[in-house]
C-alpha cells in the first residue's frame, strides 16, 4: 500500500513529537522550573531558545510541555471516541426505535450547544486539574462521533448479511460485536486521530485563559506566562513563538493524518494540493 | 433444462410452508401520511420439494412477501405456517430452532457477506451458530458444498470485493445450503449477472435443489426464466397473487389480463406499463382497473377474490365469476 504524501508528513510529525515527549528527561539537560540564567534572556548558546521571566530555559519547558499536551490529547481522544462508539453504535444499530431517539436527541442538544463557553464554565467549576480537563474535553467532544459512526451502523444494519444473521436468530450483542464494530473501526482511527490535535489546542486554550493545573507544565501554560507576566510586553519573541508554534505544527500532524485517512475511508478529496 | 423429472402429483405432496392472508403496510409521508399495500392479503402454500416462481414487475412486493414468509420483516396481518407450526405467534426463541430451515438469497449478493470476512468465514458462520459440524470436519463439509457450486478452493481466502460477482453469488449459495434447509427462497439470484454466468448460476441450483429435494421460491421478473426453472407460477400485481397455477398452462393459456399482457410481451417484445400502486383517492376496486382492457363495471366497485379455476389453477379476476358458482 503506498502511504500518501500528506500522511507521511503528518506521521513524521506525530512520530517526532511522541518521541520528544517520552523521551523528554534524556533530550533535555535541566528540569523545568529549574533555573539557568538571567530572565528574559534571549537564545544564546547556552539557552538555545532563551530564559522566561524566571530564568528558566524555555527549550527545557517545550520539551516537557510537550508531555502534558501528548498526554491530555491521546486521553481526551480516546474518551472521544470510547464514547462516540458506543453511543453510535446504539443508536444506529436501534435505528427508529426509542434508544436511538433518546441518545440522537441528547446527541443533537450536545452538538448545538457552543462548546467553548460550556467547557470553560465546566472546567472553573471542577476545578482545573489534569484529569479535570481531559473529562472536559472527552465528555463534550463525542457527539459528532457518535453522528458519524450512528450513520454508518445504520446504513450496515440494513445490509442482507445482518437480516440473514437475525434470521439464523444470533443475539444483537454477536452481530454488534463480530460484525458492526470492525466494520467502523476505520472511521473510529480516523476519528480519534483528528479528536487528538482538537483536544491540544483546546487545553492550550484553557491553560492560556489560566484554566489548568498550574503545577504541570504545559504549551499552553507557556503562552499564559508569556502574556500575563510581561514577555509579550517586553518583546521577548522566544516566550511564545516556541510554544505557539509547537501547538501548530502537533495538531496539523495530527490533523494531515486524520484527514487523509477519512480520504481513504470516504472516498472524497478533502485536503486539495497540488501535484508536487 | 429441466434436470430431474418431478415426482408424482402435487397433489399428494404435503404443505411445507403456507400463509394466510398476508399484508404487509409502509407508511409514508410525514404529515399526511399514506399507506402503501406492499402485500395485500396474500395466501400462498408451498409443497415439499416443488420449485415455485413468483413474477411480478419490479415495486410489486415480491421481495417483501419473500420477507414476510422467512419472517425477515413481521406482517402486519395474516399467518405464517411451518408444516403445522404457525411462525408468527412463536417466541423468539422458538423462532430460532424453525427458521434456519429456511434459507434466502437475496437479491444483492454484495451486500449479503460482510465485506471484511474471508468467504471461508461467511460460509461456515451459520454452521458455527448452529453447531451443524464440528471442528473437524468443518473443513471438509466446506469444500465439499464449494465443490457443490463449483467454486475453486483458492477463492475461500478472498473477501467480496475481491471475487467476481458470480463467484459471490455461488458462495452465498453454499452458505444457504450449508444448514441443508427446507425452502429456498432465491430473490433474483441472477439479475445482477451477466448471461452465461446466469445459466450457470441457475444450472447449480437446479441440479441442487434436484439433488437434496428442497423446495425452492423462485422470484423474478422475467418470465422466460420462469420458463425455465419452475413447475408452479405465481404472478403477482400491486402487493397480490393475480394468477396461480402450472408454468404450462399459466404460459400456454393465460387468465388474468396482466399475465397475459406479460406473456406478449414475451411473444412481441413490446414494454410494459408504469403504474403506482400507491393507494389513490379510489381504492375501491381491481388493481388493475386503471390499465385492464378488459374492465367490467363490476371492477371499479369490487375487489375480485381469488377464484379457483379448473386445471388447479386461481385467478384475481371477475372475468371469471362464472366459476365461484360451480
Amino acid at each position: 500500500m503506498k502511504i500518501p504524501t500528506i500522511m507521511l508528513a503528518g506521521i513524521l510529525i506525530v512520530a517526532s513529537m511522541t518521541t520528544i515527549a517520552l523521551l523528554a528527561p534524556l533530550i533535555a539537560s535541566l528540569v523545568p522550573h529549574e533555573r539557568s540564567s538571567e530572565p528574559f534572556a534571549p537564545p544564546n548558546s547556552r539557552n538555545i531558545l532563551g530564559t522566561n521571566d524566571l530564568g528558566d530555559d524555555v527549550f527545557v519547558e517545550i520539551i516537557y510541555g510537550a508531555r502534558l499536551s501528548m498526554a491530555i490529547g491521546f486521553l481526551a481522544a480516546l474518551i472521544v471516541v470510547l464514547i462516540g462508539l458506543s453511543i453510535g453504535v446504539l443508536a444506529g444499530y436501534y435505528h427508529g426505535s426509542l434508544i436511538d431517539e433518546v441518545l440522537s436527541m441528547i446527541t443533537d442538544i450536545l452538538l448545538v450547544i457552543p462548546v467553548l463557553p460550556l467547557a470553560i464554565v465546566l472546567t472553573v467549576y471542577l476545578e482545573p486539574s489534569f484529569w479535570n480537563v481531559v473529562l472536559v474535553i472527552g465528555l463534550l467532544w463525542w457527539p459528532s462521533t457518535a453522528r458519524v459512526i450512528r450513520a454508518r451502523v445504520a446504513q450496515l444494519r440494513s445490509m442482507e448479511f445482518v437480516s440473514y444473521l437475525k434470521s439464523l436468530g444470533v443475539s444483537d450483542l454477536y452481530i454488534i460485536l463480530r460484525h458492526i464494530v470492525p466494520n467502523v473501526i476505520e472511521i473510529l482511527i480516523a476519528r480519534f486521530i483528528l479528536a487528538v490535535p482538537k483536544a491540544i489546542l483546546f487545553e492550550a486554550g484553557l491553560a492560556f485563559l489560566g484554566l489548568s493545573d498550574p503545577n504541570h507544565l504545559s504549551w499552553g501554560l507557556m503562552l499564559h506566562y508569556a502574556l500575563t507576566r510581561g514577555g509579550l510586553l517586553r518583546g521577548a519573541w522566544w516566550t511564545f513563538i516556541p510554544p505557539g508554534l509547537c501547538i501548530a505544527i502537533t495538531a496539523l500532524g495530527f490533523m494531515l493524518i486524520g484527514m487523509s485517512l477519512e480520504e481513504k475511508i470516504s472516498g472524497i478529496k478533502v485536503i486539495k494540493v497540488r501535484e508536487l | 433444462m429441466s434436470l430431474c423429472t418431478n415426482y408424482g402429483d402435487s397433489n399428494r405432496r404435503s404443505s411445507l410452508l403456507r400463509a394466510v392472508g398476508l399484508v404487509k403496510i409502509f407508511h409514508h409521508g410525514l404529515f399526511r401520511s399514506r399507506k402503501i399495500y406492499a402485500v395485500n392479503n396474500v395466501d400462498l402454500t408451498l409443497l415439499h420439494g416443488e420449485r415455485v416462481c413468483l413474477v411480478g414487475e419490479s415495486g410489486s412486493g415480491k421481495t417483501t412477501l419473500a420477507k414476510l414468509l422467512l419472517l425477515i420483516l413481521k406482517p402486519d396481518k395474516g399467518k405464517v405456517y411451518y408444516k403445522d407450526i404457525e411462525l408468527t405467534s412463536l417466541s423468539k426463541e422458538k423462532l430460532r430452532r424453525v427458521r434456519w430451515k429456511l434459507q434466502y438469497i437475496p437479491q444483492h449478493p454484495e451486500n449479503a457477506l460482510d465485506h471484511r470476512w474471508k468467504l471461508y468465514d461467511s460460509i461456515v458462520e451459520p454452521l458455527r451458530i448452529l453447531k451443524l459440524t464440528t471442528s473437524n470436519e468443518e473443513k471438509r463439509y466446506v469444500y465439499d458444498l464449494i465443490g457443490m457450486v463449483k467454486l475453486k478452493p483458492e477463492i475461500l481466502s478472498r473477501r467480496p470485493r475481491e471475487v467476481s460477482g458470480g463467484e459471490l453469488q455461488r458462495a452465498i449459495i453454499a452458505r444457504a445450503l450449508a444448514v441443508k434447509p427446507e425452502l429456498l427462497i432465491a430473490d433474483e439470484p441472477t439479475s445482477m449477472l451477466d448471461p452465461s454466468t446466469q445459466a450457470e448460476i441457475i444450472h447449480i441450483l437446479l441440479k441442487l435443489q434436484c439433488r437434496n429435494k428442497f423446495t425452492l421460491l423462485f422470484i423474478t421478473h422475467d418470465i422466460e426464466l420462469a420458463r425455465h426453472v419452475c413447475d408452479r407460477i405465481l404472478i403477482m400485481y400491486s402487493g397480490q397473487i393475480v394468477e396461480e397455477g402450472s408454468i404450462k398452462d399459466v404460459l400456454n393459456e393465460p387468465l388474468h389480463p396482466y399475465t397475459k399482457s406479460l406473456i406478449s410481451v414475451l411473444k412481441h417484445g413490446s414494454l410494459i406499463h408504469v403504474y403506482d400502486h400507491v393507494e389513490p383517492g379510489n381504492n375501491r376496486g381491481c388493481k388493475y382497473k386503471h390499465i385492464c382492457p378488459y374492465k367490467l363495471s363490476l371492477c371499479l366497485q369490487y375487489e375480485p377474490p381469488l377464484i379457483r379455476v379448473p386445471n388447479n389453477r386461481k385467478v384475481r379476476c371477475w372475468l371469471y365469476a362464472h366459476e365461484i358458482k360451480k
